[in-house]
């Protein structure tokens, strides 16, 4: 993405949150006079204000082609699939967490996520994996339940 | 005091705090070391196993964990050339030189003993500026926090990155997510969508671990994969004698110490800048005052001692806002905060009167943990350089799952996981945009701070914001918070007439 198209963006989403967050601070019930709807009416005033500054100095950034400052947005690569296969997993992780349970949600997580990360220099050694994931989620489980006091959701292990 | 503080050393020297302190300790040097780790990844994830620990106790972990991490960083710095922590980025820049010489034991032995002497001239500082600072905050009503908690966010925000619209915007943002959950006040529900969970608000826990670590991971994401093989320098400790340096060597470096180390107090005291800045600014004025300035950056001692004085001069100023007024000044405090308030202590003036022996454990801990990192470090420097080589898709998944069960103790509901998540999601696009994250976690923590005392202020004024203003104190913070915001305005404008295009201007 360019600077320019970037710095926009991010004005527009100021702008809408500011938006939004007025739009739900018009909904608290109001008291009369300064009441819990002050504040929250002074931030919205604040974040439409940023977002404008932000709009109109993003519009001024002149676009500098292919050569210039651009050099250094190109240099960071992001491995898009990777980070939304690892946001998927967190998902699923997060979801399961109480239904199934603590141990065999880590165990599954972080086998897979193991393998999602692995650099693509280095060979998977699967059975390595298993094992770090299964003694890492069951010593946590243990150590928390036993030591530290606190329960974790057992799920299906009850 | 000095009976207080015996009772305090005591105390931290019984074989339980020891022990938990010495693997504090051992645990946030190998966060600081590890890049990508973090002080507020390793003060997150120990919280929840201090849950169930006695006050003192889990505070002395906390403390532990911060000397160590700040501390750690210095082992990749030098060996890696990558910072541990955002707190040893100027220690590369001689470390490694010196290390890629051959004399990687001596920029090592260098670093661990004035990251050691920086802390305790800071602790110094620390106990004898904080409890008159106490004494006089006792006196400060509603306008005066109003008024400081407008100072420090403004400052934060002004001072964290390059685009002073993005720092207040992040910190904006901070604050209305502290407007969720019960209005101080009249206790009006506010922005909750009925949901029962949110009625107390976010908890300062998930937010920091969801912006500070889950973003960290989402991060590693990015480029893990096609990432090449890093190397570490081995350091051979056969032959050294001592902490690897001559005394001729350590007193020459005096004039430096004292500097670099007031330089790391007053930036710790300062709200919103913390040892990420001042072991560069401590870098830069060194290699100015030197005699010898060119010599910098080609691997000479002076360079470790000032990024390493500094940044570990910088836990005891910042430790002086944070146990006097409640304030903290960057992420790592900000975590310390959210530790001290799990276990019961409201950091404030009234914690000198209330809870005097815990300070002074506090204090007893902080001197005890900074001796325990100096052992340590230096001695267990082969078991930490060894575990650089965890690689980093093994380590992450097992942080994150780590985070989860943090988030999950804070009271044992999915709904602080899922809160993680979301704030992790935000921390991660703000990277995207280069919005700093920090003041967003100062907006959250003093926003509340600052929405409680305004209001409360205004029920002694009758709704008139004058009284904002008459007071000396509020209205010299406010006017300093006015001009912190306006000076970056007026210097753009003066720069841009004198045709001087200069980006990266302020801080």
């Amino acid at each position: 993405m360019k600077k320019k198209t970037r710095e926009l963006l991010l004005g527009a989403l100021m702008l809408g949150i500011g938006a939004l967050y007025l739009a739900l601070t018009l909904g608290i019930p109001r008291k009369g006079g300064i009441d819990a709807s002050f504040v929250p009416f002074v931030l919205s005033a604040i974040i439409l204000l940023l977002g404008t500054l932000q709009t109109v100095g993003a519009l001024r950034i002149k676009n500098e082609g292919a050569n210039g400052q651009e050099k250094t947005e190109s240099k960071e690569k992001v491995d898009t699939p990777t980070v939304l296969k690892t946001i998927f997993l967190i998902l699923v992780y997060v979801a399961f967490l109480n239904k199934i349970g603590f141990v065999i949600m880590s165990i599954l997580y972080l086998f897979i996520q193991f393998i999602v990360l692995t650099p693509a220099y280095k060979k998977k050694n699967y059975l390595m994996y298993a094992i770090v994931a299964i003694v890492s989620s069951v010593s946590i489980f243990l150590i928390f339940r036993y030591i530290f006091d606190l329960m974790l959701p057992a799920g299906l292990l009850q | 005091m000095l009976n207080l503080f015996a009772q305090g050393l005591a105390t931290v020297l019984t074989p339980q705090y020891l022990l938990w302190q010495v693997i504090g300790t051992v645990v946030g040097i190998i966060f600081g070391a590890i890049p990508g780790l973090t002080a507020v990844m390793a003060i997150a994830l120990f919280l929840p196993m201090t849950y169930s620990m006695s006050m003192g106790l889990g505070i002395s972990v906390l403390i532990a964990l911060y000397i160590g991490a700040i501390s750690g960083g210095l082992i990749s710095a030098i060996l890696l050339k990558i910072p541990g922590t955002p707190s040893s980025v100027a220690t590369c820049w001689d470390g490694h030189p010196l290390a890629a010489k051959g004399q990687a034991a001596k920029a090592l032995g260098v670093g661990i003993v004035f990251s050691f002497m920086g802390t305790i001239v800071s602790i110094i500082a620390l106990v004898f500026i904080a409890p008159t600072l106490a004494k006089l905050a006792l006196r400060f009503g509603p306008h005066e926090y109003f008024a400081i908690a407008i100072f420090s966010l403004t400052l934060i925000a002004t001072l964290s990155t390059g685009s002073m619209v993005k720092g207040l915007f992040s910190g904006v943002i901070g604050f209305v997510f502290a407007t969720v959950g019960i209005a101080p006040v009249e206790a009006t529900r506010r922005f909750t969508f009925g949901r029962f969970e949110l009625n107390n608000g976010f908890d300062t826990l998930t937010v920091l671990v969801g912006l500070f670590a889950i973003t960290e991971i989402i991060k590693v994401a990015e480029s893990v994969k096609y990432e090449a093989e890093g190397s570490v320098t081995t350091v051979d400790m056969k032959k050294i004698k001592g902490f690897g340096f001559s005394w001729k060597e350590f007193f020459g470096q005096m004039p430096n110490f004292a500097r670099s180390s007031a330089i790391g107090v007053g930036i710790g005291i300062l709200p919103g800048i913390g040892g990420a800045t001042s072991n560069i600014l401590s870098y830069l004025v060194a290699k100015k005052q030197s005699k010898h300035p060119e010599k910098f950056g080609t691997g000479i001692i002076d360079g470790v001692v000032a990024s390493e004085t500094a940044n570990n001069a910088t836990i005891g100023g910042a430790l002086i806002p944070l146990l006097t007024l409640g304030i903290p000044g960057d992420g790592v405090t900000a975590i310390m905060l959210g530790g001290f308030l799990i276990h019961g202590v409201q950091p404030g003036p009234m914690l000198f009167r209330t809870q005097a022996d815990l300070i002074y454990t506090i204090f007893a801990s902080l001197i005890v943990c900074s001796i325990l990192m100096l052992v340590i470090e230096f001695y267990g420097l082969r078991l930490f350089v060894k575990l650089l080589r965890v690689p980093k898709h093994i380590l992450l998944p097992v942080i994150f799952v780590l985070c989860v069960v943090g988030a999950f103790g804070i009271s044992s509901r999915v709904f602080d996981v899922w809160t993680i998540l979301l704030f992790g999601v935000i921390g991660y696009g703000f990277t995207k945009f280069q919005i700093p994250q920090a003041p967003f976690i100062i907006g959250f923590i003093l926003g509340p701070m600052a929405e409680t005392n305004l209001r409360r202020g205004l029920m002694l004024s009758d709704n008139n914001f004058m009284g904002f203003i008459t007071n000396p104190l509020s209205g010299a913070f406010l006017l300093i918070a006015l001009l912190a915001v306006l000076w970056p305005i007026f210097k753009s404008l003066v720069l841009k007439n004198g045709k001087k295009r200069q980006t990266n201007a302020t801080m």
